[in-house]
């Protein structure tokens, strides 16, 4: 084999010529291994650009056809790692090697060298004119991230992406990206954002979306009962209760509990468990064990039926301690998700209109109630 | 029928039993239901808690309760109900004793969380002001009423349409000098305060 390389990179040898050569020169996988290597060898020594590098992807082109899954992935880093120094080394050939590499680490599920092989992929690869290979790498890159456990680099790597792909104006690549930024946001535990992103996949009209169109509807749900509470989470719940096919969600019992703003507890926690994904179960058990999360649902749902609550019957509805539900709704009050004033003296709380809402404007339909009274009579 | 309408009146999601009463005047044309039930059925048509009978379950009586308090409600659609109206309408006197603003507030609540009722609550004064509540039985009268209300309104839109095109004054040059030293967002800050006023008082139109 050695000579058939040797012979070619002198010019002696048409490619299509050494090609068959190269794959007849071997009786079993392990000695085309030592061969190949061998090839390499000579192959890197030598100064013409154009002959190396067909035999670069000859030799890739055999490693490929290598079944053994370890032999393969051997051979391939061999033929990767000495040629990454070379002068002039091809970059689609090293594009090349560190795809293949990926899939087999995908295949072996070692998800951190996954990761660095389609690092390695965006460092060779030239995608200046290929933007939509770039995003569906970057695509393939967050998924990994994802399974490694490292969502904050997901969410980095989608954000990088997402210009780019309003560039290509790609629907497909775009909802997909948005997927996997919805993934990386609900694995970190920000569930409202998480929820907005999977609602932002329903909205595009690509094919096959019908088929995750109810997953990721049921998601939106998931994230939005898991989020914390404040009025924009009650909002988008309502906003989702108009979309079809939401009664087919296998937890809309509950759904519609926060709809009508009918009073939910620990139990209704517990009857979500079995909906949820392993980590959002571990987020619910903390809420289920600490209880807050009801309360000031709860609390919420109050505030719309409520101009002015007494403090002591709201803790009578609760079952707990005045001073209790006084710093629930303090609480709620500091961090904007509540518009309210606690009368502590007196024992009054005045729930006021949402935040950004304009209650200072004047009152319009009053007025023209009254033009229209006046023009009536 | 009789099983049918025992279904609809210990469902705690249905409050509305007018279509019910009409199938069973059509019904009973052609076979007899059984009295008591059909009275029962009146009841939680267009009845109130005043017309319960002893031999009910508590939520049987509950219903009914939230039913009498959206009636009530109907009666003051725009304005204010005092909660002593309704411990008395609802017979919420009558319970075991308790704190009566926690039982009015509980039945109003609830009103509210089966969409029967909208309204606000305000502990303070002790009064429930009602902006919607079901109607329970739409007869046509009921209905001709809404017909010429709606007709009222339209006429009266048109009449104040009619006005305002025959009494607009053409823009003078004065206005536009004016009307370009306002704010940038277009809202003139002399005429349109946005401010909260400290005695909460509404603008003059």
């Amino acid at each position: 084999m050695e000579e058939v390389v040797h012979y070619f990179l002198e010019g002696n040898m048409p490619v299509a010529q050494f090609r068959e050569a190269l794959a007849l020169h071997y009786t079993n996988e392990k000695e085309l291994f030592e061969q190949a290597k061998r090839c390499l060898n000579i192959c890197c020594g030598s100064n013409n650009f154009a002959k190396r590098n067909d035999v670069l992807f000859s030799l890739l082109d055999v490693a490929v056809s290598i079944s053994s899954l370890e032999l393969r992935k051997e051979l391939i880093s061999e033929l990767y790692v000495p040629v990454q120094s070379l002068e002039e080394a091809p970059s689609e050939y090293l594009v090349s090697c560190c795809l293949q590499l990926a899939t087999i680490y995908e295949a072996e599920q070692n998800f951190e060298l996954l990761c660095s092989s389609l690092e390695a992929v965006e460092k060779h690869g030239h995608f200046e004119n290929d933007l939509e290979q770039l995003l569906l790498l970057r695509i393939r890159l967050g998924d990994a991230y994802l399974k490694l456990g490292k969502a904050e680099k997901a969410i980095l790597t989608v954000r990088t992406s997402i210009p780019l792909a309003f560039k290509v104006s790609n629907d497909q690549l775009l909802m997909e990206l948005q997927l996997c930024n919805a993934r990386a946001l609900d694995e970190t535990g920000q569930f409202l954002e998480a929820a907005k992103c999977y609602y932002r996949v329903l909205q595009y009209k690509v094919p096959g979306n019908e088929l995750i169109y109810r997953e990721n509807l049921c998601s939106v749900a998931q994230c939005l009962l898991l989020a914390i509470p404040s009025p924009i989470v009650l909002q988008f719940l309502q906003e989702i209760s108009l979309q079809p096919s939401v009664r087919e969600i296998p937890f809309y019992s509950l759904v519609e509990k926060y709809l009508k703003r009918k009073f939910i507890g620990k139990e209704d926690g517990a009857f979500l468990l079995p909906f949820l994904l392993p980590h959002q179960v571990i987020h619910m058990n903390r809420l289920i064990e600490d209880g807050r999360h009801f309360l000031e649902t709860n609390i919420l749902f109050l505030s719309e039926f409520f101009e002015v609550s007494s403090t002591s019957i709201l803790a009578k509805h609760f079952k707990l301690s005045e001073e209790q539900v006084d710093t629930v709704v303090a609480d709620m009050v500091i961090q904007e998700r509540l518009n309210a004033s606690i009368d502590q003296c007196e024992g009054y709380i005045t729930f006021l209109p949402e935040y950004g809402k304009a209650n200072n404007l004047p009152n319009y339909v009053n007025k023209i109630a009254t033009v229209l009274q006046h023009y009536g009579s | 029928m009789e099983e049918k309408i025992s279904q609809a009146i210990d469902d705690p999601n249905v409050f509305c039993f007018q279509e019910l009463w009409i199938e069973c005047q059509e019904v009973q044309k052609s076979q007899p239901i059984d009295s008591a039930v059909l009275r029962t059925l009146e009841i939680f048509c267009r009845g109130d808690i005043r017309d319960a009978s002893s031999e009910w379950n508590e939520l049987r009586f509950k219903k009914l309760r939230l039913l009498t308090l959206i009636d009530l409600a109907n009666r003051h659609v725009g304005s204010s109900v005092s909660f002593e109206t309704i411990l008395v309408h609802l017979q919420l006197d009558r319970l075991p004793p308790s704190d009566p603003t926690f039982t009015v507030e509980y039945y109003i609540m609830q009103a509210m969380m089966n969409q029967i009722l909208v309204g606000k609550i305000n502990a303070k004064t002790q009064t429930l002001h009602v902006s919607w509540a079901l109607e329970r039985f739409l007869d046509s009268k009921r209905i001709d009423e809404m017909k010429y209300s709606l007709d009222r309104f339209i006429e009266r839109c048109s009449n104040i349409l009619f006005q305002l095109d025959a009494g607009t004054p053409s823009v003078s040059k004065s206005f536009k000098r004016a009307s370009r030293m306002s704010s940038s967002d277009g809202i003139d800050y002399m005429v349109f305060d946005k401010r909260p006023r400290p005695d909460d008082t509404d603008f003059d139109l």
